[in-house]
């Protein structure tokens, strides 16, 4: 991996690949030409495991929405010919980002999404972006516990969900 | 049934077809005459924006076979709504459910995350 310097920080640049907890060979790529491999993968995620409404469920409803997130910067995680892993940063029209990131059940806790993270940052920022944010439900802890170890800190809190940003 | 409907105006959007979808919602459903439909207008000072919403749902109750009225709920919406659920038996209280982000998550509006806590009764979130 070619890492992306800054004063304070280095985050991998993608390509590259990863061994996750279970000695699986993951590769994380920049997003790109593969939309219905990306339809496939939202597609076998569990409705119960969505977080806040996403992501959406049935092809006619994933596809507009992969369009809006193909908007920014995102990074995949491929293990053999699946799609395992998403991650975006997408463009709020204020200047900052919106990142979101989904892993599937079989290949979670096992460091891939923390490591889709650190890759979308980076890419991110080789792209120009400055800020990310997103929105966290409380009880998400995998999640939460995702984004402190990637630089996040709580920005704030509406009701039953917290408020975390970065600048990259 | 005797369904409660919130309609939220909001001051940036004004009377759009947003602030009504929880009416649109209720009105395309399987229509039943036995039905009662109560409208509460809530976060609008006196002045055009709440007189053109309150004419609009108004007009989509005009072909309602039910009861139905609509009214501006003055003060603080969220007690006020409690207090209405209070006076009478309530079968499902229907508002809006927010706002989404860029990225499309549901962020529920203040007022829906109010009630989704404090409502006494089944509450249907249309967005
Ligand atoms: C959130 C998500 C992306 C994390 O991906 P992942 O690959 O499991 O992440 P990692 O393995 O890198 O890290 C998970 C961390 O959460 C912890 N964790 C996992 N499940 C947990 C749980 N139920 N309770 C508490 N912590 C948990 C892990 O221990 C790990 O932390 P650690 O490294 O400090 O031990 C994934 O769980 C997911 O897709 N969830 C559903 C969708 C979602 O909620 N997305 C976020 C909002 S958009």
């Amino acid at each position: 991996m070619s890492p992306v310097r800054s004063a304070t920080e280095i985050l991998p640049l993608p390509p590259f690949g990863l061994q996750d907890a279970l000695g699986r060979r993951v590769f994380i790529r920049p997003a790109g030409e593969d939309t219905e491999a990306l339809v496939a993968f939202y597609e076998r995620f569990d409705p119960a495991d969505r977080a806040q409404g996403l992501p959406p469920t049935g092809s006619a409803r994933i596809r507009p929405w992969l369009a809006v997130l193909a908007e920014g910067p995102g990074v995949v995680a491929w293990h053999e010919d699946h799609a395992v892993g998403h991650a975006s940063l997408v463009p709020d029209g204020r200047g900052a980002h919106e990142l979101v990131v989904f892993v599937l059940q079989g290949y979670r806790g096992t460091g891939i999404g923390t490591t889709l993270v650190r890759a979308l940052l980076g890419l991110g920022r080789a792209r120009g972006v400055t800020r990310a944010w997103l929105t966290v439900q409380r009880w998400n802890h995998a999640a939460v516990s995702v984004y402190r170890k990637t630089g996040f800190e709580r920005a704030g809190e509406e009701g039953l969900e917290i408020i975390m940003s970065r600048s990259l | 049934m005797n369904v409660l409907v919130v309609l939220e105006l909001d001051p940036d959007t004004g009377a759009d077809d947003d602030a009504l979808a929880p009416l649109d919602w209720v009105l395309q459903r399987a229509r039943r005459a036995s039905d009662r439909i109560a409208v509460l207008l809530v976060g609008a000072a006196p002045g055009a924006p709440a007189e053109a919403l309150e004419e609009r749902a108004t007009r989509r109750l005009g072909s309602w076979p039910g009861i139905a009225h609509v009214r501006r709920l003055p003060g603080e919406p969220p007690r006020e709504i409690l207090r209405v659920l209070g006076h009478e038996p309530w079968d499902e209280l229907v508002v809006s459910g927010g706002t989404r982000t860029p990225a499309g998550k549901i962020r529920p509006g203040s007022l829906a995350e109010y009630l989704l806590l404090n409502a006494p009764v089944t509450l249907t979130l249309v967005r």
